[in-house]
């Protein structure tokens, strides 16, 4: 699959519905919360210019996106924590805001998903 | 060490007994002589690729003699090397069995 | 530590239960994991950070740890590294949730000690066939300790019971006067459990009795036999039983008790200082050495019985050989353990170096510890790595030694009657079914110091108390016996006229008195015949059938004299002994 095209891994995603059941929604909640958190953090690390922070938010955001079949989002936390790794941060703020964009997407489409069920 | 037995026509048990004949060969020199029939006439026991022989190899032929029916039993020991011969000779086993 | 408690098996599939620790600070991936691992059908307790695991574990002591690398507080480093502290010698699989990809990350994973990763996102199947294949591997590691600590305490309680079984086998095997200035003897401390033996005692006569024996096998089954050959050495020696007797006895023991196929491989050194002489006994020992001190040459005396144990008394052969010996003569012996030791070419060290050593030693005092030393030398090694067993036993003046118990020789012998007299009647009802001799001899050996005499006086009074019944009481004729059919009809004779017996008596007298190094025993025995003219026979000077079919002259070798009284229905020998035979 595409991740460029793709922002959430569907077929996975109904796996991940069908082991948390009940907690599917709780999941889904805790997530969304959870990464806004970590993308604000994200962005403030930024702004100070600590790459090591930026690498640890990163990092954490990809693991957890990865586990909720953002596979888009993770793809793109990953650029932005080999990046941080390389304490490259020049250009990265347009890295940032592609996260956000995604995020915002991903969030919607799991969202959806709740409804759906 | 190794140990085979073959079993002659004639109703002769022998065994052979390679190298170092000690506690180690216990089990399988038990077995050379406790897996074969039973109506057997004799026993020869070959000792001519026999480098040593300890106390529980005396021992051990004093079980075989056991096994074959203690005083009348018809056991032969052949082609000792002259330090096996010694050990032997030494507990008098030549009283107990035919060594040749 | 070990919670003891059986692996519980109700989990799904009736797979094993675990509890599991899962410590990761992003909410969301940790409440996939629990959920995952709890659908497994295992416990579940989870933290935030490494703090948290820490007192979880802590409190819960979980099966398997599920940390994330990087959390706050404390990371999982950290947290394994303490985990692992905590759990000390039990295993506790520590499995590093991360998507870290870096070598050098997951180098610190396993430095901390982690054992493997699982990676985002996780996988059912392989997070499955994980937590499976971990807790195989900590009940393997279970098992292992649990077996690990059996055995350790199997081999303290092991070694607890040997140090008491050697504390007992030493009381009773113990090397009795092997301390004396005429004996040195080498023997490693464990020595009874590599079933050698050295035994020594003092003979109530002055002489002295040791014994080296050398079991077959090790351990407990090579020292059991020691018991009661120790028993019987010092019990029959301390009585003056003959080197004999003690021989048939210990083979009869060891015959009964031992299995086929273990023995002891022995020698026996009957030691006499007055008569300057030892006799030996040697089954299954190598060479027994006896070195002349004059000469400084060595004599060999070969093993010429079977080992003790092997075959019954009715086979044993308890044949001796006297050697007289010189004042400095030396005997030695050994098992073969010094015989068979090694050097690093793995050669045997062998009799020839024995032999060079010994009759390249100028001062005799010194061929003991020569022979120590070169198979020191010989091995490499030092002596008391090695179980050598070796006795040295020097013929002294029996003054030159030291007095062990009570004081050797005559005076040594105390305790019993030494003077005394008795007569004792057996008439016709005990002449018919009652045998006397064992009655009397067992008497006879309560005087001190007689026991070596046992076998001489039960002959003398067997052949006395025969003639008195057969020929005296029974009025047998001896001529009968001459012919070739002769002996069973002169016992047919005997079992007719004992039935018929209804009077008559056999009458023994002795008197015993004590003399400066032994004693005298006079025996009389007199009996109801019509005696027969014992004068013309004397005259005949023992020619006759009758007189040397009474068994006279065999007396007479044994006695200081013999003499017929009366209508020579008397007959009174006189025993003199002395204590040193």
């Amino acid at each position: 699959m595409n991740p460029q095209e793709c922002h959430i891994d569907l077929v996975a995603l109904q796996d991940l519905k069908d082991i948390m059941e009940s907690e599917f929604e709780t999941l889904i909640d805790t997530f969304i919360n959870d990464s806004n958190k970590k993308i604000e953090e994200l962005s403030l690390n930024y702004l100070n210019q600590n790459s090591e922070e930026l690498r640890k938010s990163a990092h954490s955001l990809k693991g957890s996106s990865s586990n909720v079949c953002a596979i888009k989002l993770s793809e793109l936390a990953k650029q932005i924590e080999h990046r941080a790794r390389q304490q490259e941060l020049a250009g990265i703020d347009a890295l940032i805001q592609a996260l956000d964009i995604e995020f915002q997407i991903v969030a919607q489409q799991l969202s959806d998903q709740l409804i759906k069920k | 060490m190794a140990i085979w037995s073959t079993e002659a026509a004639s109703g002769e048990l022998t065994i052979k007994i390679q190298g170092r004949f000690d506690f180690s060969a216990h089990q399988e020199f038990r077995d050379a002589y406790e897996k074969v029939s039973d109506n057997l006439k004799g026993y020869v026991v070959d000792m001519k690729e026999t480098t040593y022989l300890d106390s529980s190899a005396l021992g051990m032929l004093l079980l075989l003699r056991d096994h074959a029916g203690g005083d009348n039993s018809r056991i032969e020991i052949v082609n000792c090397n002259p330090d096996v011969k010694k050990i032997l000779t030494i507990s008098n086993f030549e009283q107990l069995f035919t060594i040749r | 530590m070990s919670t003891g408690a059986p692996p519980h098996l109700d989990g799904i599939d009736g797979e094993e239960v675990l509890r599991v620790l899962i410590a990761d600070d992003n909410d969301s991936d940790r409440l996939i994991l629990q959920t995952i691992v709890r659908k497994e059908g295992h416990t579940v307790f989870t933290a935030r950070d490494g703090q948290e695991a820490i007192a979880l574990f802590r409190e819960h002591s979980p099966d398997i740890v599920l940390l994330d690398a990087l959390m706050p507080n404390v990371d999982g480093f950290e947290a394994a590294r303490t985990i692992k502290q905590l759990a000390g010698d039990n295993l506790v699989p520590i499995l590093f949730l991360t998507s870290l990809r870096d070598a050098a990350s997951l180098a610190d994973c396993l430095a901390a000690g982690g054992l493997d990763f699982l990676s985002k996102p996780y996988n059912r199947i392989i997070l499955h066939a994980k937590i499976k294949a971990y807790a195989a591997m900590r009940r393997l590691h279970e098992t292992v300790q649990q077996q690990r600590d059996e055995i350790a305490l199997h081999n303290d309680r092991l070694i607890h019971e040997q140090e008491v079984a050697k504390q007992v086998f030493d009381n009773i095997a113990h090397p009795g006067c092997s301390s004396a200035s005429n004996i040195k003897y080498l023997l490693s401390p464990m020595a009874v459990f590599n079933g050698d033996l050295i035994l020594a005692a003092r003979k109530p006569s002055g002489g002295m009795c040791v014994f080296l024996g050398d079991f077959t096998g090790h351990g407990l089954p090579a020292a059991i036999g020691a018991m009661p050959v120790s028993e019987i050495f010092y019990g029959m020696t301390q009585k003056g039983f003959s080197l004999q007797d003690i021989m048939l006895e210990i083979n009869k023991k060891l015959k009964l008790i031992l299995p086929v196929g273990v023995f002891c491989c022995a020698c026996m050194i009957d030691m006499s200082f007055r008569k300057r002489s030892a006799e030996v006994w040697i089954g299954g020992l190598p060479d027994v050495l006896v070195y002349r001190a004059n000469s400084r040459q060595v004599e060999s005396l070969a093993s010429q019985h079977l080992p003790l144990g092997v075959v019954d008394n009715s086979r044993f052969n308890i044949e001796s050989r006297e050697v007289p010996m010189q004042r400095g003569d030396k005997i030695l012996l050994w098992s073969d353990g010094i015989i068979e030791a090694l050097n690093a070419q793995g050669e045997m060290f062998g009799e020839e170096r024995i032999i060079d050593v010994i009759t390249q030693t100028e001062n005799s005092e010194r061929i003991f510890s020569n022979i120590e030393r070169a198979v020191e030398q010989h091995t490499g090694r030092l002596e008391q790595d090695d179980d050598y067993t070796m006795l040295e036993i020097t013929m002294v003046r029996e003054d030159e030694i030291a007095v062990q118990e009570g004081k050797p020789g005559v005076s040594s012998i105390v305790g019993g009657p030494r003077d005394w007299s008795l007569v004792y009647e057996l008439r016709a009802l005990s002449l018919k079914e009652f045998n006397p001799l064992p009655v009397i001899t067992h008497m006879l050996m309560e005087v001190p110091g007689l026991r070596p005499y046992s076998g001489k006086l039960y002959t003398i009074l067997s052949e006395l108390y025969s003639n008195a019944l057969e020929h005296g009481v029974l009025g047998l004729g001896s001529e009968v016996k001459a012919s070739a059919d002769g002996f069973a009809r002169y016992y047919e004779q005997r079992t007719a006229k004992l039935e018929q017996l209804s009077s008559g008596f056999v009458r023994f007298h002795f008197d015993h008195r004590p003399r400066a190094d032994g004693g005298s025993l006079k025996i009389m025995v007199e009996d109801t015949g019509p005696g027969f003219d014992y004068q013309s026979k004397q005259l005949a000077e023992h020619q006759t059938e009758t007189y040397s079919g009474r068994g006279i002259p065999l007396i007479k070798s044994m006695c200081q004299s013999v003499r017929y009284t009366g209508e020579g229905n008397q007959v009174e020998v006189i025993f003199n002994w002395h204590a040193d035979i």
